[in-house]
């Protein structure tokens, strides 16, 4: 079953015993089975598992998007029933800008949805998007950034409100390797510099092995926690190194353990 | 795009346009003038624009210009206001309610097929000849449209934003105003505007049919009493009107989106 990991500092979340079946039609289907985990203030907490395990449902949960078929999630001590504005940012696959607003509006999305006045918010969300690199474009409109820029401005859409914890599904799966290991390494900086606990969901072993603290390791359908493995390579990491290349080979080996189990 | 002067862009946009149409008038004014085209079927060109200039202060027209323009631009009104009323609730209902819209939806798409204009008699009996029937004739043409093209452009409603919103916010109505409104802004536009012109149709069938005041009514005087510069005359104010109506739209859709950029 899951190791329960227990750390030093405090648990900002705790999934309890999750299951979730989703029904469709006719038939049920079984996407987490029994989901323990805990998640300690300021870790860098990753998440990998073959395809349709379901790491996004798992996400999902936490954010309060979906209502478990059993089990709860607490998150910063209080039990979750729906999305935590400022608590909780999650960052998509998908960048979702809204292509009728500028870099700076989508920036400042969070925070005008969460009633911040326009000054305010443009001061903040220029900030944010210095920390990921994109001075300069703030009145251009998504349609005119790549890919990899587009997900920065996510980032930093997320980030602007300035919530305790980031989720992240598989944020960087849609860009080419170069920009995933540029923004890998800015993700890296980010956090190290802000201090956030990063929930992360990858299908990039060389990304879970540079990035955490630690790695989940999930079974098959329905998902179940096989292992959580520590990850002390120092920092700051370098992607080529035989210490993060040692840990993503361990990953591949438990991974492939429980896909064939 | 180019920014520059919009109302001097505005006026070499339609300069072809402009001169198609005063092309196809000159014609019809030749054919006319030659002897081609009865002086009954179409004025001349000066006879039209005589007609236009003294439309208001005419005595020959029934009621006056005046009214029967009013009364036109009122029953529209009306009629488009409970159109709107009706129709964008509904066509929200009909995408949130998978049962609601199985059963209604295709009854929609039915009734938009027939010709409404077909039930008039009906109303007629049912309403009278008075404003209350074109009020009823225009909702019923112009509301399957509108239904039809809202119903259509919400679900190109990105599910993804609203989640996204979601995370942010518990204010159900500032994800509506600030994320689903205006991502779907562009075809809700369209499908108001084309609601509009449909009631605008509507309304003016059943004042030609059966009606003692308004354009419509003008228009088939004329025609009947053999008065066929005002019957054209008013012809033209409809085509205006109803271009007027559109170019509003337009300018409003381009403005509303500039409005959007909040910071
Ligand atoms: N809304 C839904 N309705 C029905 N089934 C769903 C739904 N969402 C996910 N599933 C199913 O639940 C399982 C887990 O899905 P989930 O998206 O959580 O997996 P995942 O681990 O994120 O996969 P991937 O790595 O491909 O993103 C899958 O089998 C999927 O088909
Ligand atoms: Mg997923």
């Amino acid at each position: 079953m899951s190791s329960l990991e227990t750390r030093s500092g405090w648990s900002v979340i705790r999934v309890e015993g999750i299951s979730h079946s989703y029904s469709i039609a006719n038939s049920v289907i079984d996407a987490l089975s029994d989901v323990s985990l805990e998640v300690s203030q300021g870790e860098f907490f990753t998440i990998i598992g073959p395809s349709g395990c379901g790491k996004s449902t798992l996400l999902n949960i936490m954010a309060g998007l979906i209502k478990p078929t059993k089990g709860t999630v607490i998150v910063a001590g209080k039990k979750v029933n729906g999305p935590q504005p400022g608590t909780i940012s999650y960052v998509f696959q998908n960048p979702l800008l809204l292509p009728w607003r500028t870099v700076i509006d989508n920036v400042g999305l969070g925070l005008e949805l969460s009633g911040v006045k326009k000054e305010k918010r443009r001061e903040v969300a220029m900030e944010y998007l210095k920390l990921v690199g994109l001075s300069g474009f703030e009145n251009m409109y998504p349609s005119e950034l790549s890919g990899g820029m587009q997900q920065r401005v996510a980032i930093a859409r997320a980030l602007a409100v300035n919530p305790e914890i980031l989720l992240m599904d598989e944020p960087f799966g849609a860009l080419d390797e170069q920009t995933r290991l540029m923004l890998g390494e800015d993700l890296s900086r980010i956090w190290m510099h802000s201090k956030k606990t990063v929930v992360f969901v990858t299908h990039s072993l060389a990304e879970a092995a540079f990035l955490s603290t630690r790695v989940a390791v999930m079974s098959a359908r329905p998902g179940r926690i096989i292992d959580v493995v520590d990850i002390d390579v120092e920092r700051p990491r370098d992607p080529e190194s035989e210490g993060v290349q040692k840990v993503r080979r361990e990953l591949w080996l438990k991974l492939k353990r429980g896909i064939g189990k | 795009m180019i920014k520059g002067n919009s109302a001097l862009s505005l006026l070499q946009r339609v300069v072809p346009h402009l001169i198609i149409v005063a092309g196809v008038l000159l014609s019809l004014d030749f054919l006319v003038r030659v002897g081609w085209i009865s002086r009954w079927t179409f004025p001349t060109l000066d006879d039209l624009l005589r007609a236009l200039y003294t439309f208001g202060s005419n005595p020959e027209v029934p009621h006056g210009f005046i009214s029967n323009y009013l009364t036109t631009l009122y029953t529209v009104m009306i009629a488009f206001m409970i159109v709107i009323g009706v129709g964008l609730p509904s066509s929200f209902a009909l995408v949130l309610n998978k049962g609601a819209r199985d059963v209604f939806y295709p009854l929609i798409l039915a009734f938009f097929a027939i010709p409404a204009v077909i039930l008039y008699p009906a109303i007629v009996l049912l309403f009278g000849i008075g404003i209350e029937s074109k009020i009823a004739l225009g909702v019923l043409v112009g509301l399957p449209p509108l239904i039809i093209t809202t119903t259509g452009a919400l679900s190109y409603l990105n599910w993804g934003y609203l989640r996204m919103a979601r995370v942010f916010t518990n204010s159900v109505s500032k994800i509506f105003v600030k994320v689903a409104i205006p991502s779907i802004f562009p075809i809700l536009t369209t499908a108001l505007q084309l609601g509009l012109s449909y009631t605008f149709v509507g309304v003016i069938v059943g004042e030609m049919v059966a009606s003692g005041i308004g354009m419509g009514f003008l228009v088939s005087w004329g025609n009947t009493t053999f008065r066929t510069p005002i019957m054209y005359a008013a012809t033209v104010v409809v085509i205006l009107t109803a271009l007027a109506i559109n170019l509003t739209f337009s300018w409003l859709d381009r403005r509303v989106r500039g409005r959007m950029r909040t910071l």
